[in-house]
This record gives C-alpha cells, sequence and structure tokens, in this order.
C-alpha cells in the first residue's frame, strides 16, 4: 500500500454517550427501517448493525436505496417504518441529538456558497457548540488536512470546484470530532492525492474508536477499507459480513473481487453486444 | 439490538429554541449577505447605492405619501382614510411576497440547507421568522406604514395605536411570507421559479419606481392622479375585509374601541399561522418538503431537427446538437427571459407612443415598419450570441477534439442559431405586420404579404449579423453557463477580466446594432427616401435591389465572423476551455 501523507492532528472526538446510563453496544442499529416514496418503497425493511469503530461500507447499483438509507440514519428523512439508533438516539424522536454526535458528508453538495470555506467551517463548529476560538482553531488543522490553501479558503464556496467543495463539507464534517461519520460517496469528484490523504484520514479515525458508514461506487477502496459491507439491491438488503463472510454467503472461492461478487448480487448483466466496426 | 427509549428531558432538549444558535444563524446570515456584496469593488460601490437608494426613496416615499395623506385628510377624510387602506394593502402583499420574490437571492431562506447540522426545527424556525422580520423589506415598508398613520393624524395615543397596528400588520406579513415559503419550497427550489424569478423582481421593482413616480409628480397633475387612484381604490376597498391589512388599517381610520378588535383577531391570526408554518418546517425538517423536483423530460426532434438532419455532415451533425443544447439546456431559457426586458420595455414603449401619438389612420403609415420588431428582439438573443461558447461548458474539450475546422464549429452555431432565433425573428415580425395591417386597416392584402415576407427576412438578416459580430467576441471573451447538478454555475468574472469582458459586451452590443442600421435602411429604403423633400418618389424597383444588398452584407457579417472567429479559436484554444472548464473536468 503507498504511504498515507502525514496529516495534521484531529480533533479530539466527544466522550461516549451514555444515554440510559449505560453506552450503547452498536453504534448504527436499524431495524426494520423502510422508507415508501408514494407506493414505492426506497428502502425495504433493512435490519442492519454496526459496532463502534467499524468502517461499515454500503453498497448497491444507482437507486438501490444506499442514499435514503444514509440520509434516514442521519435524521435528514423520516422512516415510513421500522426504528434507527444511531449512538443510542432514536433518530426519529431525537435527530438533533443524533447529528449533534455524528458528521455527515452528503452526495450532494447544499451548502452555503456565499461563504467561504474558513467561515463555513467556523459556522459548524459553532453550530455544534465550540467556542469561536476553539473553531477558528479546528478550521485551520482541518484545511492543511484536506489541502485548501490560504488563499482557497478566503474565495467563496460558489467559486470551488467540485472536488474543493466536497473537501470542504468533508472538512465541514469532521469539526466536532463525532462519533460516527456518513459518507455518501465522498471520493466522487477528488484527486487521487486527496483521496489517499482522506483515506488515511479515515482509517485513523476508526483506529480511534469512530465508526465510519459510507456508500461509494468504487469496489475497490470498499475492499481495501471496509471492515464490513452490506449489498443492497433495489431497497433490500441482500448481503452483509466481512468480505469472507459475503464470499461465503454467495457461494464464491477465497480471492474473489468482491466486484464479481457484487455484481452477482446485484444480477448485472456482464454481457455486452458486439461492435460491429472492430 | 440496542434500541434504548427515548427519555422525557432528551425529547424537550430537541424541540427547545436554542438562542445561541439563533443569533449564530442571524449573523451568519448577515455574513452571507457581506460577502455578496463585497465580491468586487464594483459589486460593493453598487450595492451600497442600491442600498442608499433605497433608503433614501423610502424615506422620500414615505414623508411624501404623509404629507398627501395630511393634506387629502383636511379636504376629504373619507378618501384619506381609503389612502391609508391602500398603503397597508400594499404593504401586506409586498411583505408576504417578499421571502418568496427573494429566496434565489438569499441563501438562508433555504432552510433545508442547514438541517445537516445539530439545530432543531423551532431554532430555524425562529431564526427564519426574526430574519424575517428584520429584513430590507420590511424595514423599507414599516416607514410608509408608519408616515400613512402619522399622516393620517388624530390625538397621540391614536397614532401611537396606529404605529402598533401597523407593526401587527408586518408580523401578521412576514408570518404568512413564511407559510407561504415554507409551502412552496419545492417549487422555490426549481429551476422554473428561478427562471420567473427573474422577470418578477424586475417588474415588481418597476411597480415601485412607476408608483414613486406617480406620487412624486408635482403640480395639479400629479395630485389628480394620486387622488384619483384612491378613489378609485375606496370604491372596492371593503372587499378587502377578509384581508389583515383591512384590520389594521382599520384601527387607524375606524372609530370607538371596537376598531381595534379586528388586531385581536390578527394576533390569532399570527399565532395560527406559526403553528402551521413550524408544522411544515418539521416536515421539511424530515425531507418531506423539499423533495427533489423531477428531472425535466427530453425535448424530442421537431421540425428544425429534421432540416438540420438534411444538411451535409459534419456540418449536419454540429446543427443537430446545438439544436438539442438550445433545447434542453435551462440556462438558454435563463438567459432569454433575463434579457426580455429589453424587447418587452422597448417594444412596449414603441407601441404605447405610436399609439398615444398617431390616430389608426396614422398608425397605418407604420404598418410597413412591423418588421423592425426584429431590433429588440435581438437584443434579447444577445445574451446568447455574443457567448456562442458558453453553453458548451465542460463539453467545451470535446469540441475542441472534433476533427473539424474551427469556422465550422461556429457556423454550426450560427445555422442552429438562425434556425431557432431566426425563425423567432421572422415570427413576430410576421404577426406584428399583419397585426398592423389588420388593426389599421392600412394598405391590400399584397401589400400585407410583401411586408410580412420582408419582415420575415429582415429578422433573419438582422441575426445574421449579430452572430457575425458573436463569432468573434465568443472566443475573445467566453463565459461558461451551462448548468450542472441543477443549478446554473455562471463563471464569475471579477476585477481587471470583469472589467474587460463588460467593456467587450459593450462594444458588441454597439457593432451589432450599428451593422444592422444599414440592414434595416436597405430593407426600408421607400421609406427613408419619403423622409427626404428632394428625393422624389421612390421608384417601384428599389427594393428589388436593396433587399438582395442587405441579404449579401447580412451573409458576409456572418461568414465573415465565422472566418475570424475559427481563426481567433485556433490560437486561443487553451484559453477558451479553461474559461469553459471547471478544474475538475
Amino acid at each position: 500500500m503507498t504511504d498515507i501523507p502525514a496529516v495534521p492532528e484531529l480533533p479530539p472526538p466527544p466522550a461516549a454517550p451514555a444515554p440510559a446510563g449505560t453506552p450503547p453496544q452498536y453504534s448504527v442499529v436499524a431495524e426494520k427501517l423502510t422508507k415508501l416514496y408514494g407506493k414505492k418503497a426506497a428502502v425495504d425493511a433493512i435490519d442492519l448493525t454496526v459496532a463502534p469503530g467499524e468502517f461499515f461500507g454500503i453498497l448497491g447499483p444507482n437507486g438501490a436505496g444506499k442514499s435514503t438509507t444514509i440520509k434516514m440514519l442521519c435524521g435528514l428523512v423520516r422512516p415510513t417504518s421500522g426504528r434507527a439508533m444511531v449512538l443510542g438516539h432514536d433518530v426519529r424522536h431525537e435527530p438533533v441529538a443524533v447529528k449533534s454526535k455524528i458528521g455527515i458528508m452528503p452526495e450532494e453538495v447544499n451548502t452555503y456558497e456565499r461563504l467561504t470555506a474558513r467561515e463555513l467551517l467556523s459556522f459548524t463548529g459553532r453550530m455544534h457548540g465550540l467556542s469561536r476560538a476553539e473553531a477558528d482553531e479546528r478550521t485551520n488543522q482541518l484545511l492543511r488536512l484536506v489541502e485548501i490553501s490560504d488563499e482557497d479558503a478566503r474565495k467563496m464556496i460558489v467559486d470551488y470546484s467540485m472536488g474543493m467543495r466536497k473537501k470542504t463539507v468533508l472538512a465541514a464534517a469532521l469539526i466536532h470530532g463525532p462519533r460516527v461519520l456518513f459518507l455518501d460517496e465522498p471520493f466522487n469528484g477528488i484527486d487521487a492525492v486527496t483521496t489517499q490523504a482522506l483515506r488515511g484520514v479515515l482509517q485513523k479515525l476508526t483506529e480511534r474508536g469512530v465508526t465510519i458508514f459510507f456508500s461509494s461506487h468504487v469496489l475497490e477502496v470498499v475492499e481495501k477499507l471496509c471492515t464490513r459491507i452490506a449489498i443492497i439491491h433495489q431497497g433490500r438488503l441482500q448481503v452483509v459480513g466481512t468480505l469472507p463472510e459475503i464470499r461465503e454467503k454467495t457461494g464464491h472461492a477465497e480471492g474473489v473481487p468482491l466486484q464479481e461478487i457484487f455484481i452477482k448480487v446485484v444480477g448485472g448483466n456482464t454481457e455486452r453486444g458486439e461492435l460491429s466496426w472492430t | 439490538m440496542d434500541l434504548t427509549p427515548v427519555r422525557a428531558e432528551t425529547a424537550r432538549a430537541e424541540t427547545a429554541i436554542d438562542w445561541r444558535q439563533v443569533r449564530l444563524l442571524l449573523a451568519t446570515n448577515w455574513r452571507t449577505k457581506i460577502n455578496r456584496a463585497s465580491r468586487s469593488p464594483f459589486a460593493f460601490a453598487f450595492g451600497m447605492l442600491l442600498l442608499g437608494g433605497f433608503a433614501l426613496g423610502a424615506i422620500l416615499f414615505s414623508v411624501v405619501l404623509g404629507m398627501g395623506i395630511s393634506a387629502l385628510k383636511a379636504s376629504n377624510p373619507e378618501t384619506a382614510g381609503a389612502a391609508v387602506h391602500e398603503v397597508f394593502l400594499s404593504v401586506f402583499f409586498v411583505v408576504v411576497a417578499t421571502p418568496v420574490l427573494g429566496f434565489r437571492g438569499n441563501e438562508f431562506l433555504d432552510v433545508t440547507k442547514l438541517f445537516v447540522h445539530p439545530v432543531g426545527h423551532r431554532t430555524v424556525f425562529a431564526a427564519t421568522f426574526i430574519g424575517l422580520m428584520g429584513s430590507g423589506a420590511v424595514l423599507f415598508f414599516s416607514l410608509p406604514v408608519v408616515a400613512a398613520v402619522i399622516g393620517y393624524g388624530g390625538p397621540p395615543a391614536s397614532v401611537a395605536a396606529g404605529i402598533v397596528a401597523g407593526l401587527v400588520l408586518m408580523l401578521v406579513s412576514v408570518a404568512l411570507g413564511q407559510l407561504v415559503l415554507l409551502a412552496f419550497l419545492n417549487t422555490l427550489k426549481s429551476r422554473k421559479w428561478r427562471d420567473l424569478s427573474m422577470v418578477l423582481v424586475p417588474v415588481v421593482f418597476g411597480g415601485f419606481w412607476v408608483t414613486f413616480q406617480i406620487l412624486s409628480r408635482r403640480g395639479a397633475e400629479g395630485r389628480s392622479m394620486f387622488v384619483g387612484a384612491v378613489e378609485w381604490f375606496a370604491t372596492w376597498k371593503d372587499w378587502t375585509l377578509p384581508l389583515p391589512s383591512w384590520w389594521a388599517a382599520h384601527a387607524v381610520t375606524g372609530a370607538g374601541w371596537a376598531r381595534f378588535l379586528p388586531l385581536v383577531a390578527a394576533l390569532a391570526l399570527v399565532v395560527w399561522l406559526v403553528r402551521a408554518s413550524a408544522e411544515l418546517q418539521e416536515r421539511a425538517y424530515f425531507g418531506e418538503v423539499g423533495e427533489e423536483p423531477a428531472a425535466e423530460g427530453v425535448s424530442r426532434r421537431g421540425i428544425l431537427g429534421r432540416l438540420a438532419s438534411r444538411l451535409r455532415d459534419p456540418l449536419g451533425a454540429l446543427v443537430e446538437k446545438e439544436l438539442s443544447i438550445l433545447g434542453r439546456e435551462p440556462a438558454v431559457r435563463s438567459i432569454l427571459i433575463g434579457q426580455a426586458i429589453y424587447p418587452v420595455l422597448w417594444g412596449g414603449l414603441g407601441v404605447w407612443r405610436l399609439m398615444t401619438t398617431s390616430s389608426p389612420e396614422g398608425l397605418g403609415r407604420y404598418a410597413p415598419l412591423a418588421g423592425l420588431v426584429a431590433y429588440p428582439l435581438l437584443l434579447m438573443e444577445l445574451g446568447l450570441v455574443m457567448n456562442l461558447l458558453g453553453l458548451e461548458g465542460g463539453g467545451a474539450v470535446h469540441a475542441m477534439l472534433l476533427p473539424v475546422r474551427r469556422r465550422l464549429l461556429l457556423l454550426g452555431k450560427d445555422v442552429a442559431y438562425l434556425l431557432v432565433f431566426g425563425t423567432l425573428n421572422a415570427a413576430f415580425a410576421i404577426v406584428a405586420t399583419v397585426v398592423v395591417f389588420v388593426v389599421t386597416s392600412a394598405g391590400s392584402v399584397a401589400d400585407c404579404a410583401q411586408w410580412s415576407l420582408l419582415g420575415a427576412l429582415e429578422g433573419y438578416c438582422v441575426l445574421a449579423v449579430g452572430l457575425g459580430i458573436g463569432n468573434v467576441v465568443s472566443v475573445i471573451s467566453p463565459v461558461r453557463v451551462a448548468v450542472r447538478d441543477r443549478r446554473a454555475i455562471r463563471q464569475q468574472v471579477g476585477g481587471r477580466e470583469g472589467c474587460l469582458r463588460s467593456l467587450v459586451s459593450l462594444a458588441a452590443v454597439f457593432g451589432s446594432m450599428a451593422l444592422s442600421i444599414p440592414i434595416a435602411l436597405l430593407f426600408h429604403m421607400p421609406h427613408v427616401l419619403r423622409l427626404i423633400p428632394e428625393a422624389g418618389t421612390p421608384p417601384g424597383w428599389l427594393l428589388l435591389v436593396t433587399v438582395p444588398v442587405a441579404v449579401v452584407i447580412a451573409a458576409a457579417a456572418l461568414v465573415g465572423g465565422a472566418i475570424a472567429g475559427g481563426r481567433l479559436l485556433e490560437m486561443r484554444e487553451e484559453d477558451v476551455v479553461s474559461k469553459l472548464t471547471k478544474s475538475d473536468e
């Protein structure tokens, strides 16, 4: 594996929550979690658990329900039925408590474009209850971490490229030291060097007990980073487990790449027509 | 499984308003406004000028209004009361509409952006409500309300009560505005609303300006217009009784303690509106209001597409591709709507002046000139014509890789624009000519047909001249306008480059108009000659000579522009691509 670039020290995560006197056994719990849009089930009765410190990857083809699942777990979309707990908080009834302890990087960057990166990070930190001085100090560290120069940090986000926007939003998701990090397609639009740096940061976070729940189409990254993987298709959870467990459940031999398993699980068609002119 | 039940104190913490966060949200809202205004020295100066103009305008307007109502009360108290009602009604509608009209300009009105933060929906609601109460619209429009109350006069206690009534009116208006904002959040986030607001906002501001002009006119004419407007309103004033503006105005103009009762109803309405808005806010908070708008349908190939398919490739392929972009790219709609103010204003003004200064018979003399409608239309189209490469966006890289001469790339665009906008100009010219001939009964059917056809041809020629210049300007100063991720990402040009861009645009507009003038003269030579007494009667064959000359000039401008633009593009390819693409493309 390539050397991971040195990254500045991250903000310390907050003390583990103990809502009912005892720390929760799992960071994320979903029980028959369902979201209907009209009659169509975007997510259909998903059950899953994610332990503290896990690097959990959720895979699925476009429209499989990955983003909706993440949005429900973050308290951004209300489940139609079922229940979800994040760090011991019910996402339906305690969305503010959930959001105060998690970091979110949505797939679509929808943020204040007339703020600079520095202002957005400071604002986010203060929304999480940090003092201005503390928020500014963490902002400086995070800007170095995601390699946004001082000059760029003074520009408004409206002038950023997609990669820069994603880096800014990721930095904002980290400023309060979240216990669980939800990342929806985090590596889309980010260059290889930054991707490598961010992978290093994410691994460092999991070593410190932070749970990472992320979706990605880059199966190679998922295979390398994730301790457990879930494959979702048409809103239903198809298979979940470590890579060896998934191989065993899907009847694949050891060493079969994740891509092959994924295509088989989601029923993808790898046979394409021939080109008549080649 | 670890499904710990919610504790009561946690539930309370979820719904309580966090005033520290409210203060932070209001401060950050200000920060975005300051950032927007101080983007460049020019933007800052313009913003300050606008703000100063608004403040001064609001103060002057209020003083004039107050004095007008005061004078009116001395001569006709009933009409003065109607004037107070009229002011309250206008302010009510303006304040209700402000959040909706200002949605595109104020990021903090899109509350869904806040929901990734640990902030309760009541906190967001409180911040939005307070923010709107302190907004420029409420502050500026409070002045005419206060002026109307003071101008209407009465004992000090009545004036004080009237000002309280005005405050209640503002509360109701803001609460209703917030409800409308939340109820239509999905619509307001859509492209269609963005396009519509580009037209609505200037129209509303134009309305204020006209009102101010009428009110501030000195002398008998101004006074009679003001009194006339109020007297007209007085005839249907009481139909507005169901509106809170009537309730508040009645507290100022009515008599006895009972006049304050509707104010109690207004306060009850505020409470109801706040509750209803809070419910909508909660739904938005859980992603149940601001769902993603549905994808726009792909337009099918129409007559123009079929026409383009008859052209030989590669020109045919280029034209077809350009027609597809013009039909599907939302930025095209936005730019055209934004520029539509020119033909509407100039064309409307011209028609109005002709109708007010000429009799129907006299108007008939202008019937052959109806084809001139293409010129204000060209002003609308220049936003696209002077930035032909702008719609390429990231596709500019692809375009530059095509194995065709650069002049052909531009010619492909020219032909597509002629097919779309040339046809639009021609259609307008035909309709305008036929309407004028029919309304004024001037000339025969043959005359009408002749001038309709000539008007249509003139429409194409005028656009061809614009395209000729556009071919060069588009290469010198390309600006990215393509839409991605449902959002227009107009490349922001500032500083020296922005200044240069403005100068180039200005020169291009004047250049187009200057080159178009000979076209107009040649198409309307008989009418020009009639203006010169010594020229005598123009011969019947004159147009047979001048019109082909005009067509040749237009064609030469178009082709010459494409050749010059193509050469420039070969030299500036790298620069053009870098300006049209983002760093991650």
